[in-house]
């Protein structure tokens, strides 16, 4: 391998080389390309209160070596069986679902999540550098009518079921793959493609984990090092008339990772999801940011058919230094659609929450509705928390509200807990599971709830 | 460190926000006595409660307090109460979205980590706090209800009293649990504390009125005024307050300083307390 590309940044013949190393087609090729361009000329993202903290062209993108990101870090399918799944379903790894399903792949990958018309989406910058040089990720496919009893479940992580990819590298290797040089920023970049036929029906629950690679890994703090690990995620949800899809997504990586101390580097995530929805379909979302020392979740669900429901329950709980920002759009674009939106979060140390909420009711929309509600939870003074909801209405006959409240943790409370024997760390869990009971009784998902539970106790030390 | 008392206040003062509340206050409580402590309005006997207890606003200057020979003050709030120190508050905090019954499963585990104990299994659980709500006349709905939201002044009160017996506290501070009681209510919460009564078992009674004391019973009664214990007395010292209120002691006080004249002054061994002297 040339040693000087390993420190490259990415370009179109790096791009080409990776579509020749996985032997893509050109239809396939011609899209990275255009994505190429459509990223040269879209305005970088601007992200309020939250900016990358690195610029793009110091990603080191393994990819354009024709590598592939180390065996553990790859999605998997953890249940059920394949041998379980009903007839029809397809649930494979996205570089060979290209080669395997070429028709039905063609049809949806990127058909819309550039797009919507003549209308470019949020964030187009980042989704055009996923089209661009996405290297694996899932294709999930239920026919029409089939209806998946049990929950896919995927997730990452050594020792997990078998790789989704069996060209991926050896479980063994280390977690983070090679340690980034100086000022470098490791990429991975992955996309999911999950598509339900008309009046189709899944349960679908994707676990981004990975242990931290050492212990007290997640205490350290940058000795002066700069770069990174850069996890970057899309996803295309297509429901089909009368579809329905219950999905979470839980992303709780590690803050830092490195095969010891003074190789540790920081963890980004940045994720970005575009759900279509058609009519009558149904939508009940789950995104939980809890991981990564700095991470963005940016989700839009286009309800474009008639009838159509949307439900978004979104969660970050930031400790430490940790740096989360939520946004989600959920957009009416016909009549009779149904928006829904719940978000909590929780901050503690000197960790920072953003939450940008739109609900956006087009004009062709009458007869919708589209509500949010939001609170936030800040448990220490260095902690912080913004929230923004926003509604945006472009016709007359809907049905529209958004409420949002940051509060302090009650010190009053904390000290009538702590007089009954509890340490400080039990009386905050218990007022942090007291402020979420009324989101965890909404969640639809109850395997997501016990999880994310468990998560959200570990995280404040139990 | 072997001591005869199971509570020992020495000159204790506390300020909040740098005010001076209570100045110099001793009290001494043997093993299973009870102690009512009176006194009017702003002497300061609530300051005392959340001192002991632990209260961050309540800052203690000067002057030591013991719990079973134990340093108090050296521990957290939370310290305090796994060792058998016990508050029953005048307003309990509301905490939305956290049940009774979690919340008490948690509390008696924390206690009885510190004794030595395993986690409480759900059934035993279940069959203790059965009995102790059946001897508040509580319902077991209660157990299903978030802490202290919406309950009446009563119901708060009652769920004190519950938490105190599961707890089985070893020096209980019942600060003004009388108060906006009836009758009924008064019978049923007095009716909790006796069930703990006992060698192993102490408490303070902070109260304005007597009349929970005909259920009580106390063994020596503390009258407070300004930061400090100013007549110590039996059960009859209440009963003439109660007749002849405040002002009566505070005139007799007034001339003579200290210096009482109708035999309730400084008490004896048995009743284990003194006058508040520098």
């Amino acid at each position: 391998m040339n040693q000087s590309a390993a420190t490259q940044a990415w370009d179109l013949d790096a791009v080409e080389r990776a579509s020749d190393a996985r032997q893509e087609p050109l239809w396939l090729r011609q899209q990275r390309q255009q994505a190429f361009q459509l990223y040269h000329e879209t305005p970088p993202a601007y992200w309020d209160r939250n900016q990358l903290p690195f610029p793009w062209e110091r990603l080191q993108w393994q990819a354009a070596q024709g590598q592939r990101s180390p065996a553990s870090m790859q999605l998997r399918l953890i249940s059920p069986e394949p041998t379980l799944l009903p007839p029809g379903v397809i649930v494979t790894d996205l570089v060979q679902a290209v080669r395997q399903h070429p028709d039905l792949v063609r049809r949806y990958l990127f058909a819309s999540a550039l797009s919507l018309g003549d209308e470019r989406v949020t964030d187009s910058h980042t989704v055009a550098l996923q089209a661009c040089l996405w290297q694996n990720g899932l294709f999930v496919y239920v026919p029409a009518r089939v209806k998946v009893e049990l929950p896919l479940t995927v997730a990452r992580g050594p020792g997990l079921g078998v790789p989704a990819d069996p060209h991926a590298g050896k479980a063994g290797e280390s977690v983070g793959g090679p340690t980034p040089k100086d000022g470098w920023v490791q990429a991975q970049l992955e996309h999911t493609l999950i598509v339900l036929g008309e009046g189709a029906s899944l349960d679908f629950v994707q676990q981004d984990q990975e242990e931290a690679s050492q212990p007290g890994a997640a205490a350290l703090t940058p000795s002066g090092a700069t770069g990174g690990h850069f996890l970057g995620q899309s996803w295309e949800v297509y429901l089909g008339a009368g579809a329905h899809l219950r999905a979470a997504f839980v992303q709780d990586l590690p803050t830092w990772l490195g095969a010891n101390p003074e190789q540790a580097r920081p963890v980004y995530a940045l994720r970005t999801g575009r759900i279509l929805l058609e009519r009558d379909s149904q939508l009940e979302l789950i995104e939980a940011e809890m991981g990564a020392a700095w991470a963005r979740s940016q989700w839009t669900a286009e309800l474009v058919g008639e009838g159509a429901t949307a439900a978004a329950y979104g969660l970050f709980f930031g400790v430490g230094s940790q740096r989360l920002d939520l946004d989600l759009t959920l957009s009416n674009r016909a009549a009779h659609t149904k928006a829904e939106m719940a978000v909590r979060g929780v901050v503690a140390g000197r960790a920072q929450g953003i939450f940008h909420g739109l609900g956006y009711v087009h004009q062709a929309a009458p007869a919708s509705s589209n509500n949010q509600q939001t609170a936030a939870l800040v448990l220490n003074k260095n902690a912080r928390a913004d929230v923004v909801p926003g509604l945006k209405i472009d016709e007359d006959e809907v049905q529209a509200g958004h409420g949002a409240a940051v509060g302090q943790v009650d010190e009053e409370a904390l000290f009538y807990l702590m007089s009954r024997g509890l340490s400080r760390t039990q009386a905050t869990q218990l007022m942090v599971e007291g402020f979420l009971t009324a989101w965890w009784d909404r969640l639809p998902l109850p395997q997501v709830r016990a999880v994310l539970q468990e998560l959200s106790l570990q995280k404040l030390g139990g | 460190m072997p001591t005869r008392y199971s509570l020992e206040i020495r000159d204790l003062h506390v300020s909040v926000d740098g005010k001076p509340i209570v100045k110099g206050l001793h009290l001494q409580i043997e093993p299973g006595q009870v102690h009512a402590l009176m006194g009017p309005n702003g002497s300061g006997k609530t300051t005392l409660a959340f001192a002991l207890a632990g209260h961050p606003h309540y800052t203690v200057d000067a002057g030591q307090a013991f719990l079973y020979g134990e340093d108090l003050l050296a521990m957290e709030a939370d310290e305090r109460a796994r060792r058998g120190l016990f508050l029953s508050f005048q307003y309990p905090a509301e905490v939305s979205g956290v049940s009774v019954g979690n919340f008490l499963r948690t509390a008696v585990n924390a206690r009885r980590k510190q004794q030595g104990l395993g986690d409480i299994s759900l059934t035993e659980f279940r069959r203790l706090v059965k009995e102790k709500l059946a001897l508040l006349e509580m319902d077991d709905s209660f157990l299903r209800r978030y802490l202290n939201e919406g309950f009446s002044g009563g119901e708060k009160k009652r769920h004190e009293i519950l938490q105190m017996t599961l707890l089985q506290p070893v020096v209980a501070i019942l600060d003004e649990t009388d108060s906006g009681l009836d009758i009924d209510a008064l019978r049923i919460v007095a009716q909790g504390v006796n069930s703990l009564r006992g060698p192993g078992f102490s408490a303070l009674l902070i109260t304005h009125y007597q009349r929970i004391l005909k259920y009580l019973q106390p063994d020596v009664v503390h009258v407070m005024m300004d930061g400090r214990i100013v007549r110590t007395g039996g059960p009859e010292l209440a009963a003439r307050l109660e007749d002849r209120g405040y002002e009566w002691l505070r005139e007799e006080l007034t001339p003579a300083g200290n210096a009482p004249g109708d035999g309730t002054e400084l008490t004896g061994q048995g009743q284990g307390a003194k006058e508040g002297e520098a």
